[in-house]
């Protein structure tokens, strides 16, 4: 009898890198405008690998999936990715499978940040460091802030429940605050909304170069933080118990997790559901160990947002449809097709 | 089997533990011998929790609990769950959870907080998996398991963690009277293979039968300390848990008796 313990399988893992390849390829591919296939490919790798490769694409057809496609390909597995990540993490501090990562404000205080930023005209949310990401940016963080801060008043020692509650309480205040400003600047309502819905539309090159550093790092850091959260699933107390410093722990991932969905919010938006379902599905079908949650995660929420961007933009050709309403759409049936089929067996 | 190099003597000096205006505890002093299982006994509230609590450092104290003259306070996290673990009576479990999983939680003080388990650690959890009979149960969740087996996985991630004193909150409250016994000679025999036991318990005649000394507490303080049939007569339970109660003493065990009603009238044919 030689069990081992949980953890990511390889196969399991790679059926995850496979998953956020074919999902990549397949939106490379597909777009209004015709291109060879191959072309596409290489065109790809040109840009991605280090060496030149001729594609044989003209020069149109180069722009197209180089500068358009591509990065938007790249954007949307990097917010996947994050936003998935931080689900899960905030999933396993909060011990509470319904936690999203904008459970402490996030989704407020960006919205709110971005409304400001919009109403003074301070940008439009495209091109970097553009004024609108960067109040959404700081807007998020200063609601996680405010959380964790309001968060000591209730008890000494900062319980989930007491940051929960803290979080709603922010929400509230800062949702007034936006809906307040909104209802002062209708002129700027329909584009405030469409950036609450969230998108990838407007994405190119200098998005990604401004969230990939960010967002690899941390998405480093939250694949090594599956087994802390397992000993956090025991409780605070017990979890103190078998010597790890709960509160510090839990600061850190709190701030890594924020940072990382702050960073993706203000590229894409407020996209909702893949941060609460992802990693929901993902312990559905593979367990309860945040060692497998974490990163398989992160591998489903890529690939994910990569198939809802995909078809955002082609659905309703030339329309585009928010991706919010897609990952809304399409995951929730999928969700409750995993939840029967998994409580069945 | 699990062997403990050397077992500490544990001692408490003017231990109290105080949520916010109200004392739990008032200032306690105790000494527990090495290898000594020493039950906590005394009515609901009296604050046998709290004690072991304080201890294992899961609610905060003042005055000094030390390992043969090392402070427990003044130990770093890890190291006092080297030292000292527990088996909360109301334990979280957490949902899917395999029992491995579960159990290898104990090594949690042995390695880096980023590491991965080393074989020596899966080694120790299935050593104790062995000795606790619970092998074959290892791929099942825990969730799936009866009462008296989940009570041994949950005593099994404590034993993981290869303390010397092991702290025990009710281990037998929740279990029917077979598992009762089951787990209070495993308790035993870990007991003989050198650990320090602190338990609390409820049933009184149990808690006499197995341990070497008993403590009982009452409104927060020792009301009456010693061998069990020094502690276990009539006027203490009465004066402290408000009960009536015969004792007899069978065997050299002290049994208690609840008396609840009083003599049975003579029956009346009128």
């Amino acid at each position: 009898m030689n069990a081992i313990p949980t953890r990511t399988r390889p196969a399991w893992f790679l059926a995850g890198v496979a998953f956020v390849v074919g999902a990549a390829v397949l939106a490379l591919l597909v777009g209004p405008t015709s291109i060879p296939k191959w072309g596409t490919l290489l065109e790809s790798l040109d840009r991605l690998l280090p060496f030149t490769i001729d594609s044989g694409l003209n020069e149109s057809q180069q722009t197209i999936v180089g500068n358009l496609r591509l990065p938007r390909v790249i954007l949307a597995m990097l917010v996947g990715a994050s936003l998935a990540a931080a689900g899960s993490t905030y999933q396993g501090i909060f011990r509470n499978p319904l936690a999203s990562p904008y459970l402490l404000g996030i989704a407020a205080g960006g919205g709110l940040g971005a409304t400001i930023a919009f109403v003074n005209d301070w940008g439009d949310g495209v091109g970097a460091f553009d004024g609108v990401q960067l109040g959404a940016f700081a807007g998020s963080l200063l609601a996680v802030a405010l959380t964790w801060t309001v968060g000591a008043t209730g008890s000494s020692d900062r319980s989930t429940t007491s940051l929960i509650l803290a979080g709603v309480a922010v929400t509230a205040f800062f949702t007034a605050f936006q809906t307040f400003l909104q209802q002062r600047n209708t002129e700027d309502l329909r584009q405030i909304y469409t950036w609450i819905l969230g998108g990838l539309n407007t994405s190119g090159w200098t998005e990604v170069a401004q969230l990939a550093p960010v967002a690899v790092v941390l998405l480093i850091v939250l694949s090594f933080s599956g087994r802390a959260l397992d000993i956090m699933a025991v409780g605070d107390e017990e979890a103190t118990t078998l010597g790890l410093p709960v509160t510090q722990v839990r600061f850190v991932l709190i701030v890594v997790a924020s940072l990382l969905t702050a960073a993706s919010v203000a590229v894409s938006g407020l996209i909702g559901f893949v941060g609460l379902i992802i990693p929901h599905a993902v312990r559905l079908l593979f367990g309860a160990s945040f060692r497998v949650i974490v990163p398989l995660s992160i591998l489903v929420g890529a690939g994910f947002m990569v198939l809802s961007d995909l078809a955002a933009r082609t659905l309703l050709t030339p329309a585009e449809i928010p991706i919010g309403v897609i990952t809304a759409f399409f995951g929730a049936p999928f969700f409750v097709f995993i939840l029967r089929s998994t409580t069945k067996s | 089997m699990t062997t403990v190099a050397a077992v500490p003597e544990l001692s408490l000096r003017d231990l109290s533990v105080k949520a916010g205006k109200t004392t739990l505890l008032h200032p306690t002093d105790l000494t527990v011998a090495p290898g000594e299982w020493l039950s906590i006994i005394g009515p609901n509230g009296a604050g046998k929790s709290t004690l072991l609590r304080a201890i294992v450092g899961a609610t905060k104290s003042s005055g000094t609990i030390t390992l043969d003259g090392a402070s427990l306070g003044e130990m770093k996290r890890t190291e006092r769950a080297r030292h000292v673990a527990w088996v909360p009576q109301n334990p979280t479990i957490p949902t899917g959870f395999l029992v491995l999983d579960y159990v290898l939680l104990g090594r949690t003080p042995h390695r880096h907080l980023l590491a991965a388990e080393r074989p020596h650690d899966l080694s120790v959890v299935h050593r104790v998996l062995q000795e606790l009979d619970l092998t074959g149960f290892a791929r099942r969740d825990i969730a799936s398991l009866s009462g008296g087996e989940r009570q041994r996985v949950i005593i099994a991630r404590a034993l993981a963690q290869e303390a010397p004193i092991l702290l025990l909150d009710e281990p037998t409250t929740a279990l029917d009277l077979g598992h009762q016994q089951e787990v209070l000679l495993l308790l035993d025999q870990l007991r003989t293979q050198g650990r320090t036991i602190v338990s609390t318990m409820h049933d009184l005649t149990l808690a006499g039968q197995f341990a070497d000394r008993l403590v009982m507490l009452s409104h927060g303080q020792i009301a009456a300390m010693g061998s069990p049939s020094q502690v276990l007569t009539e006027q203490n339970v009465s004066d402290h848990y408000n009960a009536h109660v015969q004792i007899t003493h069978v065997n050299g065990a002290v049994l208690v008796m609840s008396r609840i009603r009083p003599e049975p009238a003579p029956k009346s044919n009128s």
